[in-house]
């Protein structure tokens, strides 16, 4: 008896470890064809499919449910079954790429990505429906000649500036340059009012304000610039760029009250939507944050300033879908990307109900300020490229800690030059 | 076969039957992502990618000759473990002779008090002490005016280096308190009667008669506290994201961000080995100097 017992118990443990491993299929399968099982009998398509997809951008999760939605009123008997992760959305499509647990479609960066990415990517260079997305933006994704990816909407990052503090403050010109930036700052300080909001404590936020600026690198020929920095003709802390990009980090940490490094994103959005600073830079998928804070705020981009004296806001499709080539269901997806190009529906899902720029051609302009004033900055020729993702994969957040650790006052200008320029140089070599 | 033999045989199976589980279970989830991480350690690869390629000890050799993030790393970590070890031992050790007197007010609630910040995830505690450093902090600030409160506690790098510590000993000086109070009252009476006696004050008990007696549960502490805060990740990325800029950058955070931000997951894994051998050698010899002292009354 107790033998049998101790047997008994054993099992029972040895099941329980094992129970884990029994593949998440099961699972999801059973649920899908639950769920298609009534709705396959009206269509003549009749294979129940599921296609798994792998989503960021969990702001938009609601109107991802409702493009769902719609695609299952379209086709009945395919069900889209989504993952949307934010934080960690890297490292878990990471782990399920090399598990072989590889999803229908999964989202990206474009650029440097194009290329990361390439195992596992299918070529959409031929397909119909890519000849419906406006040229300017495919360049994003393209890679030697190739359409690596599907560019879902079209993203723009400047400062941001509260047109009512502006004008309390007495502004009446927007300022362009360094020095005209200066000077609102005094204006609003003088007013008592915060003129920025850093957000230097997030690596992110920090490096992308500077990317505009810099955007008159090589006068524009990205492609050249890079190619020095890897052959090692050029260092990247070398760049007259560079220098500028610091000015304007010391004017913003300045003028961003007396914790410029603690200022996170959250409190970027919250202190610019509640009115106790002037401008942040954000980008435009920040609009929707603020408005559910204060829906009523007046505010408008301001372009970033530049050292040749232009002045530009950035504009890009950096949001791409990839669609995996060796996907079982590669037909139904692609089937779903036209869907998403060609239907009314599809075509005005992103400036309807996402409410951001769409790259497709044609399309109408959504109803929101700041997406409103990214096209009129596209049509007035103030729109640069995100220039810095053509360079190597993963210098983004190294870059970022460099410019940092500068602001933090624990590297001079010197050393932070080193420092960037020694980035390139690794990830240059990491990636051979 | 004799019976003893098939008892014995029988023992060995009941035996291997209950340990079984759980050696694979460590084996699948520790032993083999460890291997696979020393393979790696050999190998340049993104961590995407399909293909990798061997390029032998060029991962470590960069470690330590090209990359002053990684060795800067190495000093905050260490600078940040030995902070915290000392402050959690002698702060843990300390409240503990206190509330191990009967007479204190409230011992339970006291108890109860330090513990709660060790059952709340390390996460949570690090959302939580941002929220208090900045914005609560700040609201405190612009009532009273007191300077400290006016300070930027985490965007100062030295000042953020101390609130990884402060916070780390808040949150870790429960678990502690428990060993030490469960190793004080295992100090036989009989012995400090006999020192009472021979006219040892409550200062000298202290350190002649029950500091010897408790060293178990000193090696013990202290070997936690050095482990946990060598290999350091979750309450730094939630509280300071390693800012100011790398001022807060623990090895495990280096770790992470090589391999999932920089995208080079090899380089990452020869990194976790490096850890993983400091960490080990770190403990080893703190337990056999400590293994060394330990007495019985």
């Amino acid at each position: 008896m107790r033998k049998f017992l101790a047997l008994a118990l054993c099992a029972a443990l040895f099941t329980g470890t094992m129970a884990g491993c029994a593949g998440s299929n099961t699972g999801s399968s059973a649920a899908s064809t639950d769920n298609t099982a009534s709705a396959s009998a009206s269509s003549e398509n009749t294979q129940p499919v599921t296609l798994k997809f792998m989503l960021n951008s969990p702001e938009l999760t609601d109107q991802y449910k409702a493009m769902a939605a719609e695609y299952k009123k379209a086709k009945p008997n395919v069900t889209i079954d989504m993952t949307i992760i934010q934080n960690d959305y890297q490292t878990v499509l990471k782990s399920k790429l090399n598990s072989g647990d590889v999803p229908d479609l999964f989202m990206s960066s474009a650029y440097n990505d194009n290329r990361v990415y390439s195992d596992y990517e299918y070529d959409l260079t031929n397909e119909d429906f890519m000849k419906n997305i406006d040229p300017a933006f495919l360049k994003a994704v393209t890679l030697d000649g190739k359409v690596t990816g599907y560019p879902l909407l079209v993203q723009s990052h400047s400062f941001i500036y509260n047109k009512k503090l502006f004008k309390d403050a007495g502004i009446t010109t927007l300022p362009t340059t360094l020095d005209q930036y200066k000077e609102v700052c005094e204006k609003l300080t003088a007013k008592g009012i915060q003129p920025f909001s850093s957000g230097f404590a997030e690596w992110w936020v920090m490096p992308q304000m500077t990317y505009p600026s810099m955007s008159d690198a090589y006068d524009g020929d990205y492609n050249k610039l890079f190619e020095d920095v890897k052959s090692g003709k050029l260092k990247f802390g070398d760049l007259p760029q560079v220098d500028f990009a610091l000015d304007l980090i010391d004017l913003v940490k300045k003028y961003s009250g007396s914790k410029p490094m603690e200022s996170t994103a959250d409190m970027q959005v919250s202190d610019f939507a509640n009115g106790k600073v002037a401008m942040i830079h954000q980008g435009s998928w920040e609009e929707d944050s603020i408005r559910k804070v204060n829906s009523d705020i007046d505010m408008g981009y301001l372009e970033a300033p530049r050292k040749d004296g232009k002045s530009v806001i950035a504009v890009d499709s950096n949001l791409t879908m990839r669609v995996a080539k060796d996907s079982k269901n590669l037909q139904e997806v692609l089937a779903f990307l036209n869907w998403l190009t060609t239907s009314d529906y599809g075509k005005s899902w992103i400036p309807s109900v996402v409410k951001q720029i769409s790259p497709q051609k044609n399309a109408q302009t959504p109803d929101t300020q700041l997406a409103k004033e990214t096209s009129q900055a596209v049509t007035e020729g103030k729109a640069c490229q995100w220039w810095i993702f053509s360079g190597p994969d993963g210098i983004e957040q190294p870059f970022g800690t460099a410019f940092q650790n500068y602001a933090a006052g624990t590297a001079d200008r010197q050393k932070t030059k080193d420092a960037l320029t020694k980035l390139f140089v690794d990830a240059y070599n990491a990636e051979s | 076969m004799n019976k003893a033999l098939k008892k014995k045989t029988s023992h060995v199976l009941e035996f291997l039957g209950f340990t079984m589980p759980a050696a694979i279970a460590i084996l699948l989830f520790v032993g083999i992502p460890f291997l696979m991480c020393i393979y790696y350690s050999f190998r340049k690869w993104n961590g995407i990618q399909k293909g990798s390629s061997f390029i032998g000890i060029k991962n470590y050799i960069r470690a330590f000759t090209n990359d002053s993030t990684f060795l800067d790393s190495i000093a905050y970590t260490l600078l940040y473990a030995v902070l915290a070890v000392i402050f959690i031992n002698v702060l843990a050790l300390f409240l503990s002779v206190i509330l191990e007197q009967s007479k204190v007010f409230a011992k339970g609630l006291f108890r109860a008090a330090f513990y709660i910040p060790n059952i709340i995830s390390l996460i949570i505690i690090g959302f939580v002490w941002k929220f208090i450093f900045s914005r609560a902090f700040e609201a405190i600030y612009s009532s009273t005016g007191a300077a400290l409160f006016g300070w930027s506690w985490l965007g100062e790098p030295k000042l953020a280096v101390a609130s990884t510590v402060l916070v780390t000993v808040w949150q870790a000086l429960g678990f502690y308190m428990l060993i030490y109070v469960a190793g004080l009252q295992s100090v036989p009476d009989d012995v400090l009667e006999a020192a009472t006696i021979d006219g040892a004050g409550k200062v000298r008990r202290f350190f002649s008669v029950i500091l010897p007696l408790i060293v178990p549960s000193l090696t013990v502490c202290t070997f936690y506290s050095i482990a946990s805060s060598l290999k350091m990740f979750e309450l730094i990325f939630t509280l300071t994201g390693g800012g100011p800029g790398s001022a807060t950058t623990s090895v495990a955070l280096d770790i992470y961000n090589t391999a999932f931000n920089s995208n080079q997951y090899g380089y990452g894994s020869a990194k976790s080995v490096i850890l993983f051998i400091l960490v080990a050698v770190i403990t080893i010899l703190q337990v056999t100097v400590f293994k060394e002292r330990e007495v019985e009354a």
